[in-house]
């Protein structure tokens, strides 16, 4: 009995996914015989680590390259270097049934509910097709499975006939998210979940995924550019640009106290629901646009928008490093700028 | 202030063949002079209509089947097609979601503002250009002479904006319909933008703005009053601080409710089923099957819109009524 309980204790603690400098380029082809003349970074040195059960989330602007992370977590993208190990094991080198085993365990949510469904299939197909890879269950014990994991997402046996088309947005994430669980996945990776959705659709959605994981006690990689979501969902955070990490921590630390000045910026550029908050005339607003990824600048990616850059930020490129138990961050001044407050 | 924009009573429906799409059921919104008006709403509340039925830029299937939309005391519905093409642009202008879909793919930079310049203004090509640069200038753009030679797809989203934003204000028109700008762009470059239009209202270069968006948080900081759509009405209208601070109508305060916000953990608020199929409406009030106070007399009769405080108008039959708030 106790060495169970300290088993289950033992794990809650420990990871089940850690990422070490993992590094997707895109080679850029040109001249008249296509020769590689440089590399697009999407993802360039990224190490985080994933506690059993905890929601991580990622945070970034459109192109930092957070799509990019997730789907190569998933080796639905084969990474340019770097390890992964999920639950200990390094899935790079998994291939055959290993892989198949590993897909079986990490599903995932895309964005767009739309394209994610086969416009020629009925539910029922849609939402068995896992069951149909992974398992040898007869035909009777699938269409129950189905059946229950439909009615855990809030739809119904009269849905299992339907065509995707026949349904709004927030019903085609809701059957989205039933084929991704359908498997009970320990890992399951959500790509803006609910970016294509209304608010309230959204809340319904998100409401979901969190009693959901109760339920099924998933571990959740959260990809978002909206803050506000990550915020409600995520117990800890990462804050992306550009490719890179420049902050890492838990939800609590990164809202009181954000270290890295990119961070301090995006959290101020929310604008909030509350009307005279004053936030309009503390808000800090950030010069310029995010650098091309093929010709990042020198030193800290950042210095070019930064608006407490020095020379040295424009040197030498400031690495990821814990200041704090779990808060990670990847500026040359943190402290300095803490103390100006 | 006197009203520079009152609509009343404002019907547009789609011929489409599924049938009748009822987009505006009868939309009442009325915008000050130097005022900036927020129009929220989800997708498919009728937001855009509005805007487009107020240029009167309807195409068929669409058609807009009744009320007026008086702008500086003239119906614009009654205006011939002429006189229309003298207010948009010049008297109201608009700019959108997608501004780089929204610029003419194949033109530089130069010559669509220049041939705006010139459309609404009586100036020469080198008066137009000089105007051309001011304008760049003054929304934040670097370089203006550069970006004039660039074709729209060389522009991020934000820098096309910036380029929009300074053709629809370069005729200083009284009115600029704002369709939902910064939706298609990053936390980051939509602060930028929001900075720069409360700059251009403080430098005079906007004068009243009608400013379309499904984001609540922008609404709240930009806007002096805020209108809510439901189901092709205005449901409620009030000043910013009312709609946020005391919501009559069950739907505003819902939508309030279902926003995640920095700090606050507990369960989102839901509102339980549909938006409302405009081709088949529901009797009555349209938000009546999701509506938690719900009575007999929501399914029979449609809530007129009326003032209930000093201003603050709502389209619901208990929004007066004390023990239901």
């Amino acid at each position: 009995m106790w060495h169970v309980i300290l088993r289950v204790l033992k794990m809650l603690d420990e990871d089940i996914l850690v990422v070490k400098d993992l590094k997707k380029y895109y080679p850029i082809r040109g001249g008249l015989l296509l020769r590689i003349v440089g590399y697009v970074k999407a993802v360039d040195g990224v190490s985080f680590n994933v506690k059993y059960r905890e929601t991580f989330g990622i945070v970034g602007e459109s192109g930092c390259g957070k799509t990019t992370l997730a789907r190569t977590i998933l080796r639905l993208i084969e990474p340019t270097g770097g390890e992964i190990y999920f639950e200990g094991e390094n899935i790079l080198s998994y291939k055959g049934e290993k892989l198949k085993d590993f897909r079986r365990k990490a599903q995932i949510v895309f964005q767009n509910p739309y394209m994610a469904l086969h416009p020629r299939k009925i539910v029922r197909d849609i939402v068995s097709e896992p069951l149909k890879i992974h398992t040898d269950l007869s035909k009777e014990d699938i269409y129950d499975r189905v059946l229950e994991m439909l009615e855990k997402v809030g739809l119904s046996e009269e849905h299992m006939f339907r065509y995707p088309h026949e349904f709004s947005g927030g019903q085609r994430q809701r059957i989205v998210i039933a084929r991704a669980l359908i498997l009970n996945p320990k890992l399951l990776v959500l790509d803006e979940p609910t970016a294509a959705l209304d608010v309230s659709v959204q809340a319904k959605i998100l409401n979901l995924l969190k009693s959901l994981q109760k339920e099924f006690k998933t571990t959740y990689l959260l990809i978002s550019h909206n803050l506000s979501i990550i915020d409600y969902m995520c117990d800890r955070i990462a804050v992306m640009y550009l490719g890179k990490f420049f902050e890492i921590a838990s939800k609590r630390d990164l809202f009181k106290r954000q270290l890295h000045p990119y961070t301090k910026a995006l959290i101020s550029a929310i604008p909030l629901p509350e009307p005279d908050s004053g936030r309009r005339e503390r808000r800090i607003i950030l010069r310029g646009e995010v650098p091309s990824p093929i010709n990042p600048p020198s030193g800290c990616y950042f210095s070019t928008r930064c608006p407490y850059a020095q020379p040295l930020c424009r040197e030498e490129e400031p690495r990821l490093e814990e200041v704090d138990e779990g808060h990670f961050v990847a500026c040359h001044y943190w402290r300095e700028l803490e103390d100006l407050g | 202030m006197e009203k520079l924009l009152d609509v009343r009573d404002l019907r547009t429906y789609f011929y489409t063949y599924r049938g009748v799409v009822k987009a505006l059921n009868g939309v009442y919104l009325t915008i000050k002079d130097g005022e900036v008006v927020g129009l929220v709403g989800e997708t498919g509340s009728g937001k855009s209509v509005t805007a487009r039925s107020i240029m009167r830029l309807i195409d068929p299937p669409g058609r807009i089947v009744g009320g007026n939309v008086f702008f500086e005391g003239r119906d614009l519905l009654k205006l011939s097609d002429g006189e229309m093409m003298k207010i948009r642009g010049r008297k109201i202008s608009m700019i959108f979601q997608e501004p780089v879909i929204a610029l003419n793919p194949v033109l530089t930079i130069r010559t669509q503002i220049i041939e705006t310049i010139m459309a609404n203004r009586d100036v020469s090509v080198n008066e137009a250009e000089e105007i051309a640069l001011e304008l760049l200038e003054a929304v934040g753009l670097p370089n203006p002479k550069m970006i004039m030679k660039r074709y729209p797809f060389e522009l991020s989203g934000g820098m096309a904006q910036r380029v929009f934003i300074a053709m629809a204000i370069s005729a200083n028109p009284r009115l600029l319909i704002a369709d939902e700008p910064t939706s298609s762009l990053d936390v980051t470059i939509q602060a930028q933008i929001l900075d720069l239009l409360n700059r251009l209202m403080e430098e005079g270069r906007i004068s009243s703005m009608l400013y379309i968006t499904h984001d609540l948080g922008v609404a709240a900081e930009l806007c002096h009053r805020i209108a809510v759509m439901y189901g092709g009405r205005v449901i409620e209208f009030a000043s910013t601080e009312e709609i946020f601070k005391e919501p009559l109508h069950p739907y505003t305060r819902s939508l309030l409710k279902a926003i995640p916000r920095l700090g606050y953990y507990d369960e989102l608020y839901t509102i339980p089923g549909r938006v409302p199929d405009l081709v088949n409406p529901p009797s009555g009030c349209m938000f009546h099957p999701r509506c938690p106070y719900m009575k007999d007399v929501c399914k029979k009769e449609i809530p007129e819109y009326v003032e209930i405080d000093n201003s603050h108008y709502v389209a619901c039959h208990f929004a007066g009524v004390k023990d239901v708030r």
